[in-house]
């Protein structure tokens, strides 16, 4: 091989360039070399091998504190078993603690403060609930039975079913729908019974409350100028302007029908005439009635205008929700 | 058993050393994956045939390992070293810098490289024969010259291509 390159240029020159590139790749390797440290004792290592664990020798990770080599796999599967660990033991003691505030609250027989009994205090429990309650109480006298374990099981039992109870009669409410409830409220309007006839004629009417929505009650015929609670001032209705588009409040929705095409409302002050008029509408002490057939509504005290959608075009075709602004103005005001 | 392991030792430590030091990029880590790997090669039954590139062998799957658990680590050191680096004195650090610029740039054009050539080519600059990187590396001992020839060039250029792009970074600013 000497003799050839001897012989051989060509050879000879790219043995040369090899070199370059061989020493130029050991120098580009050589100014990444890190200052050289002494190698540890051969008899540590020794030592280390002898006392090393057989089933740690899947891969190698070190402790920066102690040197001793740990299996970073079985640290990771530790790691992660531990984690696994915390989460089932916090669910733990979530559910224990819920289960011994619950224990509590059932020997303590509900005497919760009001604050925190929240909307108890307009459920009443079953009768025969309450009488069972009764019949496991201890007779004032007489000896505490010796295992008060059944007896708050017993107590635990009763108040779990009056619970039951209370919930059934709550859901059979609801299932009334609320449609149907003003469609009954305006049919007892129509045709108020004679008991109520004889309040309307002496003036002697008051709101019901039925379920939290205010009934329409009968109210005597206006007489005289518009007038109202002098507090409450008067509402002036008069519709015309239209804001297309724009979304009415609520509890006026309801009265998108052609009744209202003509962008009136059917102001019914008195249920005997069913008079319609657009004018005055006198305020209550707290409220005012207005009457949509075949709706009811009652504007609040503390509102400030009453918004109401009212079809303007007789067409239903070509019916548009228009709202319909009615404001308050002080009482007697033209 | 050791007494064949113990001239190894003396002899290979140091190679050992800057082979993974390329690998892992942390001499610390290095120096402890080479006591790992001694470790293991004192525990190995029977005794290989080729102790050389058996060494070198299992501290490139020790540094194989390590690199899958390096990012996290570096992530979770970064923090201290910046704060360790904070409190050095102020003399050396010019001389630091350079050398971290420079294993920056061995380093980016080692990656360049493929695996194979970045190891064949980390073999023979340990010390390694051809016949020992062919059997660290599975190659055929007639293609070992080849792949290093390639790999010497990519290196030389790729390292020649960073620091044109660091002085021409230079020259712009």
């Amino acid at each position: 091989m000497a003799r050839h390159l001897e012989a051989c240029d060509e050879c000879r020159s790219r043995l040369e360039a090899e070199s370059i590139v061989r020493e130029r790749a050991r120098s580009v390797l050589a100014a990444a070399d890190s200052p050289p440290t002494a190698a540890p004792p051969f008899a540590d290592l020794v030592a280390r091998a002898v006392s090393k664990d057989p089933t740690q020798e899947d891969a190698v990770d070190r402790e920066p504190t102690d040197g001793a080599p740990i299996s970073t796999r079985r640290r990771a599967r530790v790691r992660t078993s531990r984690v696994g660990l915390a989460w089932a033991a916090s669910i733990t003691i979530a559910v224990g603690a819920g289960f011994l505030g619950r224990e509590l609250v059932l020997q303590r027989g509900h005497d919760l403060p009001a604050e925190l009994d929240f909307g108890r205090e307009s459920i009443e429990a079953p009768a025969d609930a309450i009488e069972g309650l009764r019949e496991n109480a201890p007779v004032a006298g007489e000896p505490v039975p010796s295992d008060p374990p059944a007896r708050q099981k017993s107590e635990a039992k009763a108040i779990v079913e009056a619970e039951k109870s209370m919930a059934a009669q709550r859901a059979e409410t609801r299932k009334l729908d609320v449609s149907e409830r003003v469609d009954a409220d305006l049919a007892e309007v129509a045709a108020p019974p004679a008991a109520q006839r004889a309040q309307e004629a002496t003036g002697q009417v008051e709101d019901e409350e039925i379920s939290g929505r205010t009934r329409f009650a009968a109210r005597p015929p206006l007489t005289g100028p518009a007038s109202g609670h002098p507090a409450l001032g008067c509402w002036r209705v008069e519709p015309g302007q239209e804001q297309t588009g724009i979304p009415a409040r609520l509890w006026l929705t309801e009265d998108r029908l052609p009744d209202n095409a003509d962008g009136a409302l059917r102001l019914e002050t008195d249920p005997e005439s069913g008079s319609d008029a657009t004018g005055w509408l006198p305020l209550g002490a707290d409220s005012v009635w207005l009457s949509i057939p075949p709706r009811v509504f009652r504007l609040a005290s503390g509102d400030d205008a009453l918004v109401g959608l009212a079809m303007l075009s007789g067409d239903e075709a070509a019916m548009e929700p228009s709202e319909v602004r009615y404001t308050k103005v002080e009482c007697g005001s033209p | 058993m050791s007494e064949p392991w113990a001239t190894i030792y003396r002899e290979v430590w140091d190679d050992l050393v800057r082979f993974l030091d390329r690998k892992v990029w942390d001499p610390e880590r290095a120096r402890d994956l080479a006591q790992e790997t001694f470790v293991r090669a004192l525990k190995a039954q029977p005794m290989p045939d080729d102790p050389r590139a058996w060494l070198f062998t299992v501290a490139g799957n020790l540094a194989r390992d390590e690199a899958r658990t390096a990012i996290r680590r570096r992530q979770k050191l970064k923090l201290i070293r910046v704060d360790a680096e904070d409190s050095e004195s102020v003399a050396g650090v010019d001389e630091e810098l350079e050398a971290r610029e420079r294993r920056t740039k061995v380093r980016q054009a080692l990656e360049s490289l493929s695996e194979r050539d970045r190891e064949a080519l980390l073999l023979c600059d340990a010390g390694l024969s051809y016949t020992e990187i062919a059997e660290a590396t599975g190659l055929s001992p007639g293609a070992v010259g080849t792949t290093l020839s390639r790999a010497r060039r990519k290196l030389a250029a790729a390292y020649n291509a960073a620091a044109g792009d660091e002085e021409s970074g230079v020259a712009h600013r």
